[in-house]
């Protein structure tokens, strides 16, 4: 396995399950990382909860959601799971600290997709 | 094989990525990023998509909204549609099946799930594709004659009601569609099938395979006469040059327990018994047609043992020559020695087999009694030919060509001598495979008979196309003519004409009367079938008319006339040749034997037999002899020819030679004679 790969495991990824999950090989399961890395849904999360537009804030953290879950991005995976049921409920409430939650798992992700070495 | 093409509608391309990952093996993928692509590439037509993958959340037009617009399209109604979504809520998922989504998938998804999700959907979907195609009529799109009696049955079964059922039936549709074209049938059926739609509420209607249509209804809902009313009036909209009648059979639903192909029936033979009609519309089943039922139900219980204890009984009606005045064939005719029912003409029966398809075993059976008939030295000496019936479906049952070769090389007959009749029905149905039969019965010499000439729709047609030897005209057709007798004899008249020109020997059948004899004979037409001179006969009397000629024009006082005025004519004649001939051949005359056979009644004779035999030209002499005289004359009769008879007269003998000319309408005979002293 690829040191990537072995990278995100360490961090939590379950990464088998990623590949068994949505039937590929180690080549493919990389370049759909290389294509989330970039998904526009991270900006569009940043701008709608700046925005307090918490609508478009819930469609973003969704679409991030599915991805991650279908990727096996675990520690991702689990803090969208936490905002987006806060942003579906309409619970304002402790808003912050899950945005913050997943906005460290975010950055975690994309240190360990950019990291070169 | 064309793959499978499955449509990914989601927003995330890293989503239709994945997807289109999983699925390529298996399948053609073709993504789009939204609803509205999604729709542009359908209605495209560029692609047959077998099943959608659809996410619910996506720009310009959402899941929900493209569910709803989609599922609207009855084009679409059979494409499955999974719907993946993060929005893994019931109400999501309850939403989505209710906007008519096949089957719902959470994300995150497991790939391996989504694809055996989708082998389900698009198999589950072909097959519904393949009922449908037998249970729905293409050309209407209603049910097909299957799934009416599956959905009938069920319906009956569930109805608290009592039933009632429909049989529809189109006058001459088949000649409908040959004339305007299979597009215009169409246009009918639909025209039909439409009214259907709109009218019966309650119920369960089809279109049969017979191009009849079926309705299964509760009794008090529609009024039969509404629904024809309707029908009549959507089918005069069409717009067609020939009227459609249309026919209902009624029968009403009693126990519920019988068989709705058996219930149906019932329907349909009360159509057939109107089926023909232009006034009468609706027929109910009832005791009439009951019983024609059950007398078709005897027919068909009792055919087989007819077959094997040879009970039907060919006869023979003979075809003379009005030149030469004897028999040269005869057509085999079937009849039907019932033992309970008593004798049996083919109207009875005839069309009970063709239904059960069992005319072709009675044909089989006629044809080699004809051949066993043929192969009589009697028949072989006199040179004499039989026609045999070959009936529509015998072509399609058996191989005709393979069993009439059979027939004829077991029986070591030349195939000229048993000659074919098929009759103009024969030609209609898959004309090609008609043709091709007959083109290898006649390369191994068999001879045709064009039957019932005149009586269908495309005979003139029919004859240019098919390889003929003869053709038969039926009297019996023009006769009657409404009134314009003259046009019908001119018909006849041309038909017999065109046949010679093209070289078809005509035969006329269903000759019952002497004019109509003189008429033919005068256009040429020299065989003659009919009534006139015999019906058909049982094979010991055909034989018995073999070599006896008969006299052409039957009623006696014309026949008398006509002889009388030949013999009047030649020996009235003056001067020498006639004396000469008057000494050659001695005293002649024409005397008429009263039916006891004792009265002579000189009524005409030479000048001879008067100076030989006294002013009443040898009347005296006869009744003198009259036993002698009369065993003479009844052999005369009964074998049609010259006979000699030996007499005294005085002690002087005479040798009177008698010929017999006819029987007159009082029973009396006349005969010519010849008579010479020694």
């Amino acid at each position: 396995m690829s040191q990537l790969l072995e990278r995100l495991r360490d961090w939590g990824a379950d990464v088998d399950d990623g590949m068994q999950r949505i039937y590929a090989d180690e080549e493919f399961y990389t370049k759909c990382l290389n294509i989330f890395k970039t998904d526009e849904n991270f900006q569009k999360l940043d701008i709608a909860l700046l925005a307090r537009n918490y609508n478009d804030a819930f469609t973003a953290a969704h679409t991030l959601k599915g991805v991650s879950g279908n990727l096996s991005l675990d520690p991702l995976y689990k803090s969208l799971c936490v905002l987006t049921e806060k942003l579906r409920a309409k619970d304002y409430s402790n808003l912050d600290s899950s945005c913050s939650e997943v906005k460290r798992k975010e950055m975690e992700f994309l240190k360990i997709m950019n990291f070169e070495g | 094989m064309e793959k499978t093409t499955i449509l990914i509608i989601d927003d995330s391309t890293i989503n239709r990525n994945i997807l289109h990952n999983v699925l390529k093996s298996k399948y053609e993928v073709v993504e789009a990023e939204n609803g509205q692509v999604a729709f542009d590439i359908l209605n495209s037509g560029a692609y047959s998509i077998s099943a959608l993958l659809l996410d619910l959340s996506m720009p310009v037009m959402d899941g929900y909204s493209f569910l709803k617009i989609f599922r609207a399209n009855p084009g679409f109604s059979s494409i499955p549609v999974i719907v993946i979504t993060g929005d893994d809520s019931t109400e999501a998922e309850v939403q989505a099946l209710k906007l008519g989504a096949n089957d719902f998938i959470p994300k995150p998804f497991s790939a391996v799930i989504v694809c055996q999700r989708v082998a389900n959907h698009v198999e589950f979907s072909r097959l519904r594709e393949q009922k449908e195609i037998y249970e729905i009529d293409p050309v209407t799109g209603i049910y097909s004659e299957r799934a009416f009696f599956l959905e009938s049955t069920l319906f009956l079964r569930d109805c608290k009601t009592s039933l009632q059922l429909f049989y529809i039936g189109i006058n001459s549709f088949s000649f409908i569609r040959n004339q305007f074209g299979i597009n215009t049938g169409n246009k009918i059926l639909c025209c039909i099938a439409q009214i259907l739609r709109t009218m019966i509420k309650e119920g369960v209607f089809g279109r049969l395979a017979d191009d009849g249509f079926a309705v299964c209804l509760p009794r008090g809902s529609l009024k039969v006469e509404e629904l024809y009313d309707a029908m009549d009036k959507g089918l005069s909209k069409l717009g067609l040059s020939y009227d459609i009648y249309i026919h209902f059979g009624i029968y009403f639903i009693n126990d519920p327990t019988k068989n709705m192909r058996d219930m149906l029936y019932k329907a349909e033979l009360a159509e057939n018994s109107i089926r023909d009609s232009f006034v009468e519309k609706f027929a109910y089943y009832d005791q009439k047609i009951r019983d024609q039922l059950a007398k078709e139900q005897e027919i068909f219980g009792s055919m087989q043992t007819a077959l094997d204890e040879e009970q039907f009984v060919v006869h023979f009606q003979p075809v003379y020559n009005l030149d030469s005045h004897v028999p040269v064939s005869a057509e085999a005719l079937v009849r039907w020695n019932h033992p309970v029912k008593g004798w049996m003409y083919p109207s009875d029966f005839i069309p009970v087999f063709e239904k059960t398809g069992f005319i072709s075993n009675m044909d089989c059976y006629v044809w080699e009694k004809a051949c066993q008939v043929l192969s009589t030295p009697f028949f072989r000496d006199n040179n004499l030919s039989l026609s045999v019936n070959i009936s529509r479906t015998d072509f399609y049952q058996i191989d005709v060509c393979g069993k009439l070769c059979a027939l004829v090389e077991k029986y070591d007959l030349e195939p000229k001598s048993l000659k074919l009749e098929i009759t103009e029905g024969a030609y209609s149905q898959q004309p090609l495979k008609l043709l091709a039969v007959m083109e290898r019965l006649r390369g191994k010499g068999f001879l045709i008979m064009m039957d019932d000439f005149g009586s269908g729709y495309s005979s003139l047609n029919l004859l240019k196309d098919f390889p003929i030897d003869y053709l038969k005209i039926d009297m019996k057709f023009f006769e009657n003519a409404q009134g314009n007798q003259k046009r019908s004899d001119s018909i006849v008249s041309s038909i017999i004409q065109m046949a010679q020109r093209i070289q078809i020997t005509v035969v006329a059948e269903g000759v019952e009367t002497e004019e109509q004899v003189k008429f033919l004979d005068s256009l040429g037409c020299k065989l003659i079938q009919g009534y006139y001179f015999s019906k058909p006969v049982a094979l010991e009397e055909f034989t018995k008319k073999i070599g006896k000629k008969i006299l052409v024009y039957q009623s006696g006082s014309e026949r008398i006339q006509r002889e009388m005025s030949y013999w009047e004519t030649f020996w009235n004649l003056s001067g020498e040749g006639v004396s000469f001939f008057s000494d050659l051949f001695g005293a002649f005359g024409v005397f008429r034997l009263s039916p006891d056979g004792k009265n002579f009644d000189v009524k005409s004779c030479n000048p001879i037999a008067k100076k030989l035999f006294g002013e009443d030209g040898g009347r005296f002499l006869f009744e003198m002899n009259y036993e002698a005289m009369d065993r003479g004359c009844d052999k005369a009769r009964s074998e049609h020819q010259l006979t000699t008879v030996s007499l005294l007269n005085n002690g002087v003998p005479v040798c009177v030679v008698l010929k017999f000319i006819t029987d007159d309408d009082d029973n009396s005979f006349l005969f010519s004679f010849m008579a010479h002293r020694f």
